[in-house]
């Protein structure tokens, strides 16, 4: 197999919130298309990550490149993010929360990009419900949206918070649904945090461990849920699993 | 007993009242969002010349204001007339007490919603027309609605600046025919219909809104 495209690089990043220290020299490569679980206790940095991926926090120290840019602003059209808490716009239906970027950043043509959001709605299972408000649906179902309007932007990596946490056990496999799909597709590269590990298992090519702001371990999901080398992954994957 | 006599010179007054009262609302709204909005950007200098603005206009008397611009401004060579002064104070007190209005309203808009935004691209100001402002506006129209009437009764100072507005007619009026009573009872009914106008108008606003808005925050289901 030829080397895949490096899509992300992280080289000792170290981002701090006052005198807490949440990156400490992280270094991480991401090849193109590859589906990353990143997994850790809480405070970990897996959440951080992605936030500076998407530049919605700056780094203290380090490099971030994505697509071999450092200035993430630039490219930050290629990548998608969606929220633990949806965080759709309540005063859009569910169609302008999908059109309104492709429209007014994309500048794309406003007909196309409903043909398009109403692809994406339908992808999602909510073609049906395109005129609702974001409070008229189900967490389920505005997780779902949430993901149809980040893909809208085309995106090249889509980077997935914890975004099965904030819901209901029973509408949690109707989001991990969709974003098997997205997997299966193939041409996506995603970061997943999650505490889902069975559905880490099943679409991750890699799964990462953090531990206080660094990689502890990192492998393919066999290794690092039935074989971990360090202690501390055994307890977090046994804790998880004994839930 | 007939009041008619007394209409004429009242709606005189009326008019004048109205017509500071109108332009100096549409200012100061206006004055209170840019001042609001100014409040919430990222540039120092433009924060602290609002902060200023508003501490100085809620701190004063709009009385005091007012002899300023019109008896203290002209010493150093402004002149404006009576009635450019009163639209001029009393909207830049409309505005000083808006602004602050509408930065909590803008403030109350959760983080997160700016976040989503630029995940999706949005520039700063493209989030603030799109996704914060809409969010804010109903939140502000209450407290406007509010201030709205506070100006309309601050408008009465207007006759201290030889304006003829309705509660200067009603004082000359009375020393005219000595009717106390009638007089000053019709201006009361007055001022209290235009106030009714506002709050009518502010709830026709509201209602507007949250019909564009459809059902959000109140069914769910």
């Amino acid at each position: 197999m030829p080397d895949r495209e490096l899509l992300i690089r992280m080289r000792g990043v170290v981002k701090r919130f006052g005198d807490h220290t949440v990156l400490d020299q992280l270094d991480l490569d991401v090849p193109a298309n590859e589906k990353l679980a990143l997994i850790g206790p809480s405070g970990s940095g897996k959440s951080t990550i992605l936030r500076v991926l998407m530049t919605l926090e700056a780094i203290d120290a380090g490099i971030v490149e994505i697509q071999g840019e450092r200035d993430l602003a630039k490219v930050r059209s290629h990548v998608g993010m969606v929220f633990q808490q949806f965080n759709l716009f309540p005063h859009m239906t569910v169609l302008r929360n999908v059109t309104e970027a492709p429209i007014h950043v994309l500048k794309e043509d406003a007909a196309q990009a409903r043909a398009r959001a109403m692809d994406l709605l339908r992808m999602v299972g909510l073609e049906d419900r395109a005129e609702a408000r974001p409070a008229q649906l189900s967490g389920g179902q505005q997780q779902r949206v949430a993901i149809a309007r980040a893909l809208a932007m085309r995106p090249r990596i889509m980077l997935f918070d914890e975004v099965t946490s904030a819901l209901d056990p029973e509408l949690v496999g109707e989001v991990l649904g969709v974003m098997r799909r997205l997997a299966s597709e193939g041409n996506m590269t995603m970061l997943i945090v999650t505490h889902q590990m069975d559905f880490a298992r099943e679409i991750a090519d890699r799964i990462v461990f953090l531990h206080e702001g660094r990689i502890l371990e990192h492998g393919p999901p066999s290794r690092i849920l039935d074989a971990p080398e360090h202690e501390r992954t055994r307890r977090f994957v046994k804790a998880l699993r004994d839930r | 007993m007939a009041l008619f006599d007394l209409l004429p010179p009242l709606v005189g007054g009326l008019v004048v009242t109205v017509s500071v009262a109108v332009p100096a609302a549409a200012i100061g709204v206006l004055l209170a969002f840019a001042a609001g909005l100014a409040r919430a950007t990222s540039s120092l200098m433009l924060r602290s010349l609002v902060r200023g603005y508003v501490a100085v206009f809620r701190g004063t008397s709009a009385l005091v204001q007012l002899f300023w611009v019109y008896f203290a401004l002209p010493l150093v060579g402004v002149e404006l007339d009576a009635m450019t002064a009163a639209i001029t104070v009393l909207a830049l007190n409309t505005g000083a007490y808006g602004a602050e209005v509408v930065r909590g309203a803008v403030e109350a808009v959760p983080r997160t919603q700016g976040e989503a935004a630029r995940a999706l691209g949005f520039s700063p100001r493209l989030t603030l027309w799109r996704i914060v402002l809409p969010q804010a506006l109903p939140a502000t129209l209450p407290p406007l609605g509010n201030l709205l009437i506070e100006l309309l009764k601050n408008t009465a100072l207007v006759s201290l600046v030889t304006l003829s507005d309705l509660t200067f007619q009603a004082r000359v009026l009375r020393d005219d025919t000595l009717r106390t009573g009638e007089i000053f009872s019709l201006v009361l009914v007055m001022y209290f219909a235009i106030a009714l106008c506002i709050t009518a108008g502010v709830r026709v606003l509201e209602r507007r809104l949250a019909a564009a808005r459809g059902s959000h925050g109140r069914a769910g289901f």
